[in-house]
């Protein structure tokens, strides 16, 4: 026999739906609203002058159906790339929902300039979030508000590097380790997505 | 008639009561123990030497009943304006600081005070402890948080050469920030647990 509460549960005691998390290393993680698979992120990445989708940011979502606000949050690693000129490591990181940019989210990240663009030493680790409004009258995605959200949408990060060859980033990246540069698997890590649906 | 729940309530599967996570965009969230509305951030903030409000973080909050403490954390973006961008900030309920939440942020000095490049995200939290005898609120601590508290972060500058703005992009698309470019909106996040 089931318990009674199986039969009639409780009213929720809380607003969260759900929470998705998980490194890219390319698993996948099943919670109420299907199963996701994570990309794979096995190299750090460098940036260009142009927009470039950040590996390991990409994740296509459904949230639960009475969801009413959707927190995405990208967590990665920032460095000064690790060349002549990289300097303070000057770059801009910006936010997609189904192909357009979520304005309020982008933000530029950088460390010190220290006098000198040989001297690259910033190092620190970073995110892009945004909450998700559903309950908007119609969709404004370029803010965040949405009439909704019923069908698969890809939410992404995008970068660029502020210039070149002064002030240039690279992600996902451990320049040093142990004392000395680092080597091997040592030279990236994956970055971290976490989603919370909220009622 | 009542609910058969209401006579065998399931067992709490969390110890979470309410959350309110929001962006600073002036939207409203309703939860438990009400309906609260987020600042509007439409602009960035320099600092000064005296103390004054980080725009997004304020909410005037009531916790649900049961709460026996509550996470208030604020996650913004600064950027240099001075130097290397030290800059102080604190936690303040009703007008008191809460003498821990104290942090510094700063950016390494490069030797010239017009090397501003620095810029990052922090955060800024307190967990209030609802289950004191009797009410500090220098130490974040409530014997009986029944009624409107407000909660918010401030922040100045160390001194006239080094200091930061909040929610701030210096540079965007290669350049200078410019127009809307030149803000993004902080995150506030209220959790109350039992």
């Amino acid at each position: 026999m089931g318990n009674l509460t199986d039969l009639f549960p409780a009213p929720a005691s809380n607003s969260i739906l759900e929470t998705l998390v998980g490194i890219a290393d390319g698993r996948s993680v099943t919670v109420p609203s299907g199963t996701y698979t994570f990309g794979n992120v096995t190299a750090r990445q460098t940036l260009s002058t142009s927009y470039a989708d950040v590996t390991g940011s990409s994740i296509t979502y459904t949230p639960p159906a009475e969801a009413n606000y959707v927190s995405y949050k990208f967590s990665y690693k920032s460095d000064s790339h690790d060349i002549n000129y990289g300097s303070s490591g000057i770059h801009h990181i910006a936010l997609y929902l189904d192909g357009t940019r979520v304005a309020r989210a982008q933000k530029n990240v950088s460390g010190n300039y220290s006098g000198s663009h040989s001297n690259n030493h910033a190092s620190f680790t970073q995110y892009i979030e945004f909450v998700f409004d559903l309950t908007a009258y119609s969709d404004d995605i370029s803010n965040g508000k949405l009439a909704g959200w019923t069908t698969p949408k890809e939410i992404k990060v995008m970068a660029r590097d502020y210039s070149s060859p002064y002030y240039r980033a690279t992600i996902h990246t451990n320049i040093w380790r142990g004392g000395t540069g680092a080597s091997g698997e040592f030279q990236y890590l994956q970055p971290m997505i976490k989603i919370t649906a909220f009622k | 008639m009542n609910s058969l729940n209401n006579f065998f309530p399931a067992a709490s599967s969390s110890n979470i009561l309410e959350i309110i996570q929001g962006s600073a965009d002036g939207r409203s969230i309703t939860v438990g123990s009400g309906t609260y509305t987020l600042e509007n951030v439409t602009t960035y903030t320099n600092s000064t030497t005296s103390y004054q409000k980080a725009p997004g973080s304020l909410i005037a909050y009531t916790p649900p009943e049961n709460a026996r403490s509550v996470l208030y954390k604020f996650d913004f973006k600064w950027h240099s304006i001075g130097s290397s961008g030290i800059s102080h900030f604190y936690v303040d309920v009703d007008g008191t600081r809460i003498t821990n939440s104290n942090k510094t942020f700063s950016e390494n000095y490069s030797g010239n005070h017009g090397h501003t490049h620095g810029g990052r995200n922090d955060s800024m939290y307190w967990v209030f402890d609802l289950t004191a005898s009797s009410d500090n609120a220098a130490n974040g601590e409530f014997a009986n948080w029944t009624s409107s508290k407000t909660i918010q972060v401030k922040f100045r500058r160390y001194d006239s050469s080094y200091g930061v703005a909040v929610n701030y992009n210096q540079y965007y698309n290669g350049g200078g920030a410019t127009g809307n470019d030149t803000y993004t909106i902080p995150s506030l996040t209220i959790i109350a647990l039992k």
